[in-house]
Order: structure tokens, then sequence, then C-alpha cells
């Protein structure tokens, strides 16, 4: 294909003449100018579409130069490359995950007719639809229609048809929720991908750390775990003893994983997913026994060693947790996986190392009394202080120390004082934390559009703009 | 609506300036270098299917509903190759004059047509007046399918999206 020389004239006429610089991708950065598009093209900005706003830099990310050189014909271009899509990408991607037209319809407040139309190619369907549908089947929305399977990973499509007939690891999956679990992955893959935009790339952050992944399952695993763990304490600079104090920020703003909470079914504790090559994330189960925040940092540190040292053939691109795994993986019971036993191993020794259990626990005459000191001072669920007791061989494995297992509001203080209270605004816990501060960093910097981040925020433009000064006062961000 | 109603409900405009990009778009291109006139006797008809994408767009024609005449012309004529931009633009089958509106056309078959509102300079300005548009087609007796307008992106749509409906 021949390259397109764009001239100053071409450069004015599509990112307006108050652009600066010789190349588009120079004038995107100082472009004042917003596109729209809609599902099968993109046009200028104007006061008649209706379309997703979007801005110029957006834009160039999403298409190229030589799809925008194509707008100052006309001041609009068509973006499909293949006859059939954005549909045909959205059938298969369906299929391939095995949800049915009503559960992804639904998501999207469409029909099931209007559904099945569309991907049969046989009728339109508004942009603001198909996003919400790709949001549901983890596909990066802006490529829909111009690339063919919109960055969807296969093989995260496979681990998703697995979980709605039950897998050997867990109970089957309704397709309603596997949807909920599949959005909680798209938020994980736009952060991952606005945090490479905004040159914060996780992918180098792990490196630099020298986490590599580890396929030493060797029984005893769990001795592995404890490696793990302290290796990882290493390296981030932790004290061999000292209690980690915002385990949620060590992980999402040191290593840049992002961390997705929601309500999911009461099964399920947390989820490691790998939707991108941007890196991986961890979702994390709100309600049940994480409502307890000793609970929820025990799974969080859990998840995290999967993330950090499972090697993608164990992953698949997606573990989900059950409670009952997260109890049960370390003994050696029938359920005993490796790869659970040793991520089990590494949360327990990575937020209360042994040696230090010790010490605190040998400063009380009781059990119960240097149980529960253990649980305090290192915030662990009593489960996991348990089992470092067990294993330091302070008490027996019979024993069961009758103490209060609830937390301490200090900790609820330091895990969730993150960015997790919106007044006047109602935005999903989904999208709180980090995440909602990578899209106003996103948006500070013409990355995205006021109308994108509202879709990423899952809340209207309206409401959005509104409290726009408010979310930026929040997220720190200053003009 | 026939064309002369046509003519009276969309009031003829210059064309748009923003896209002209140079003077030879202005000039006029002759009957002898393939102006043709919708619907008489147009010559070497060149048969296509409606375009699903942009890559897929042969055959293409343009038309203008010019303030007199029906205007239309191969968008591959050799005399673009002449042009500055190397292809003719709306405006050579004006000379930049006014017109009520243009877009692009396919032939589908004898009695089939296919059209958009494809054009940065005469562009249909509604959903209603391209498919005011389709009706003037109609109404010289052929079964004319529209792309239809994309209200998402304010402008038209430029290839066939969804199964054609032919009236």
């Amino acid at each position: 294909m021949a390259v397109i020389k764009w001239t100053a004239a071409d450069l004015d006429a599509v990112f307006g003449k108050d652009s600066i610089g010789q190349t588009p991708e120079d004038r995107a950065r100082t472009s004042n100018r917003e596109f729209v598009r809609g599902s099968v093209q993109i046009a200028i900005s104007n006061p008649r579409a209706t379309g997703r706003r979007l801005s110029a830099i957006e834009t160039l990310d999403a298409f190229g130069s030589d799809i925008l050189y194509d707008i100052k014909e006309n001041g609009f271009t068509p973006i499909v490359l293949k006859a059939g899509e954005p549909g045909k990408t959205i059938s298969t991607r369906r299929a391939s995950m095995s949800l049915s037209v009503d559960d992804v319809a639904s998501r999207a407040s469409i029909s099931s007719e209007e559904l099945i139309n569309f991907e049969q190619g046989k009728s339109d369907l508004p942009y603001r639809a198909i996003e919400k549908i790709c949001r549901s089947l983890v596909l990066d929305e802006s490529a829909i229609g111009y690339q063919s399977g919109s960055g969807g990973d296969p093989q995260l499509g496979v681990r998703f048809k697995e979980f709605i007939s039950g897998s050997d690891e867990i109970s089957p999956m309704s397709g309603r929720m596997l949807v909920h679990l599949a959005e909680a992955s798209w938020v994980v893959r736009k952060q991952l991908a606005l945090q490479v935009k905004l040159g914060h790339s996780q992918r180098d952050t792990l490196l630099k750390y020298d986490f590599k992944h580890n396929s030493d399952y060797k029984y005893p695993c769990y001795t592995k775990g404890y490696m793990l763990a302290a290796r990882t304490r290493n390296a981030l600079g932790l004290g061999e003893l000292e209690p980690i104090e915002s385990l949620t920020n060590l992980i999402e703003e040191t290593l840049l994983i992002p961390v997705v909470s929601s309500e999911f079914t009461r099964l399920l504790a947390g989820a490691t997913v790998s939707p991108t090559d941007d890196g991986r994330g961890i979702l994390l189960n709100v309600t049940g026994y994480n409502s307890n925040v000793w609970v929820r940092r025990v799974t969080l540190a859990h998840e995290l060693a999967h993330l950090l040292w499972d090697p993608a053939s164990k992953l698949n691109g997606l573990v989900v947790d059950e409670y009952e795994a997260l109890s049960g993986a370390s003994t050696e019971s029938p359920a005993y996986d490796e790869v659970e036993a040793r991520a089990n191993a590494f949360a327990a020794e990575f937020l209360a190392p042994r040696k230090g259990v010790e010490l605190v626990f040998k400063k009380y005459v009781r059990s119960s009394e240097g149980l529960r000191a253990v649980m305090e001072y290192y915030g662990i669920s009593y489960s996991t202080a348990r089992w470092q007791l067990i294993n330091s061989g302070l008490i027996n494995a019979e024993d069961y120390p009758s103490v209060d297992a609830e937390h301490t509001e200090d900790w609820v203080v330091r895990e969730e004082a993150t960015l997790s209270f919106f007044p006047g605004i109602s935005l999903p816990s989904s999208r709180r934390g980090k995440f909602f501060k990578v899209v106003m960093q996103s948006v500070s910097k013409k990355l995205i559009s006021n109308d994108s981040a509202a879709f990423c925020l899952d809340c209207s433009l309206e409401e959005f703009l509104a409290h726009k000064d408010n979310l930026e006062s929040l997220a720190e961000i200053t003009n | 609506m026939d064309f002369a109603v046509f003519r009276e409900t969309y009031p003829a405009r210059e064309p748009n300036p923003e896209v002209i990009n140079n003077d030879d778009e202005l000039i006029q291109i002759t009957d002898q270098q393939g102006l043709q006139y919708f619907p008489k006797d147009i010559k070497n008809i060149k048969y296509a299917e409606p375009p699903k994408t942009k890559a897929s767009k042969v055959n293409t024609y343009l038309w203008v509903v010019g303030k007199n005449e029906n205007l239309i012309a191969f968008e591959g004529l050799e005399v673009g190759l002449q042009l500055e931009s190397k292809v003719i633009k709306h405006t050579n089958l004006t000379g930049g004059e006014l017109a009520h509106c243009g877009g692009e056309l396919w032939f589908v078959s004898e009695d089939k047509i296919f059209i958009n509102g494809c054009s940065g300079r005469y562009g249909p300005q509604s959903g209603k007046e391209l498919e005011d548009a389709a009706m003037a087609f109609r109404s010289e007796g052929f079964k004319v399918a529209s792309a239809g307008y994309n209200d998402e992106t304010g402008f038209p749509y430029a290839v066939l999206v969804g199964d054609p409906k032919w009236q």
C-alpha cells in the first residue's frame, strides 16, 4: 500500500487549523476536534451526529492515519474492511463463549431478534449497543467493525465456554453470571490498555521487579509458595516481618495490576484474568466471605500469586477460584490442586511471614489470644492465621481456637480508602478505585473523550459532565 | 416525488468550499469526455453489486441533481487521470456550479440502481433528502435502493449495511 503524504492542508482539514505539527500524530495530540463513530463509519463530529464522540488521539489510535486521511474528502468515511462486519465478529465470539443471544442482547438493551439480524448482516445496530455487546464479550469496542476479531483473546473465549458447563475446577455458571464475569474482564482489559497509553505498562513494571513465571509445582508445592512469597516481598522492598498496610494499593499502584471489585456469585472468591497481551488483572468478589476485609486480602494475595507466578499454560486465560478452593487446597484432600496449593501458601506467607507470626503469637499465653493478635497485626483471616501457626509448629492441626473472626475497621479504611466514595454520582463498584483514576487521567490528556469516559464508567454523558470537576478532584487531576 | 419536485423542495446550493482541493476540481467535463444525463440514453453501462465495503466499490458512478439536468458520470473516466486529483469529483459534473444534491450510484441490473449520498460537495443534508432523491430516481422507472442516512455520524451511509431494500 502506498504511503500517504499528508500536506498541511490535509492536516488542517482533518485535525483543524488550530492543531500544530507536521504529522497526524502531532496534530492529533494538539487537536481540539472530536470525531464521531457509528457502527460502520466515522466522521468529523457535528451537531447532527448521535454516535460515540471520540478524541482525535483516540480516533487515530483506533483507526490509523490512512482511514483518517479519507475523512478529508467527504467529512466521513466507512471503516468496515470486510463484508458482514461487525456482526460476524460478534456472532463468532458469542458462539465461542457459548453465550446465548438472550444473555448478550439483554445487556445491550436490545431484542434477541435485533441481535440475530445484526449478527447475520441483515441489519445494523447503533454503535452504543454494539459497544455494550463488546463489553459482554471482552472485545475491544474501539476496533469492532474495523478489525476482524476485535482483539478477542481466543483462549479466554474457550475458558468461558468451559465455565458454562462446569469444569473440573468450578461449579457450572449461568450465562448471566458469565456475562458479569466477562464485563469485569473487559474493565481489566480497558484499564491495561489505558495504562499503556498513559505510559504505564504492567508488563514492563513486572519485568523491572524481575517477576518471571515459575513452573515449579513439585511436591510439597506449599514450600514453593513460601519461597515465591519471600522473593516477592524482597523484590518489593517489604521487610521480612512488616504487615502490608494496603494490599490493594500495592497491587494497583505499584504493580499496575487492575483489581476489579464486583458482586459476583456467592461461591466465587476471585479470579485472575489475562484478557490481552497488555497484562493480567484480578477480579474480586466483594460479597460472601470476602465481605470480611481480612478474607478479601487473602483472596487478593492468592490471585496475586497466580498473576505473578503462574505460567500462561496454567492460567489458560482465566483462573476462577471458589471460596472452597481457597480454604481447602493447602490440605492433602482429594481436591488438592498444586496450582491452588502454591497460591494459598504464597498468600499466607506474603501477608503474614511465619517468622513474624511466631513473634506476635508468642507474646500471648492463650492460643486464642495469640491467634487473634496475628489476625489483627497482619490483617488476615482466621483460617490463614491458623494455617500459618500450624505450619510454624505453634499449634496442632487438630486445634481450632475459639476466636472472633470479625475484621477491625482500621483494615477496612486501609484497603478501601482509595476512591470508593463518589458523592452525587452512582458508579458501579467495578468502575471505582484505580480504574476510575486511570479513566480520568486519560480524559485529562485527551486520550479519550468525555463520551468514552462516561461509557467506561458506565454512566451517562450528562451525569459525567455534571460531576466532572468533582471527579477530577477525586482523581487528583490538576488542570 | 419526481426530479422537478425534488428541485423545488431542495434548492440548489454552492458546493462545499471546504472540500475543494484544487482548481481542476471545478473544470466542467464534456459529453465527449463522458458526462451523461439520467435517464436518457446512458451508454456503456458498467454493472456492479451494491458495495458492502469501501474496497468493494467498483464501477461507481457519480450522480448530481443539477439545476436543469440529472448528471451522471462513470467515476473511472480517463479524463480524471489528467486532473490534479487523478479522479473526477462531483464538481467536475457541474463545473463547480450550484446543484441540488449528489452522491454515488451503481447500476445493479437494467432496471435496478443503488445510490448513496456520498458527496462531500453536494451530499444530502438529511435522511429525508436522500430518501426523496431515491424517490425521484424511482420516478424514472427504476427499482431503487438507497444506502440510507447514518444518524450516528450525521452523514449518509457510504456503503450498504444489511440487505438492500428495493422499491
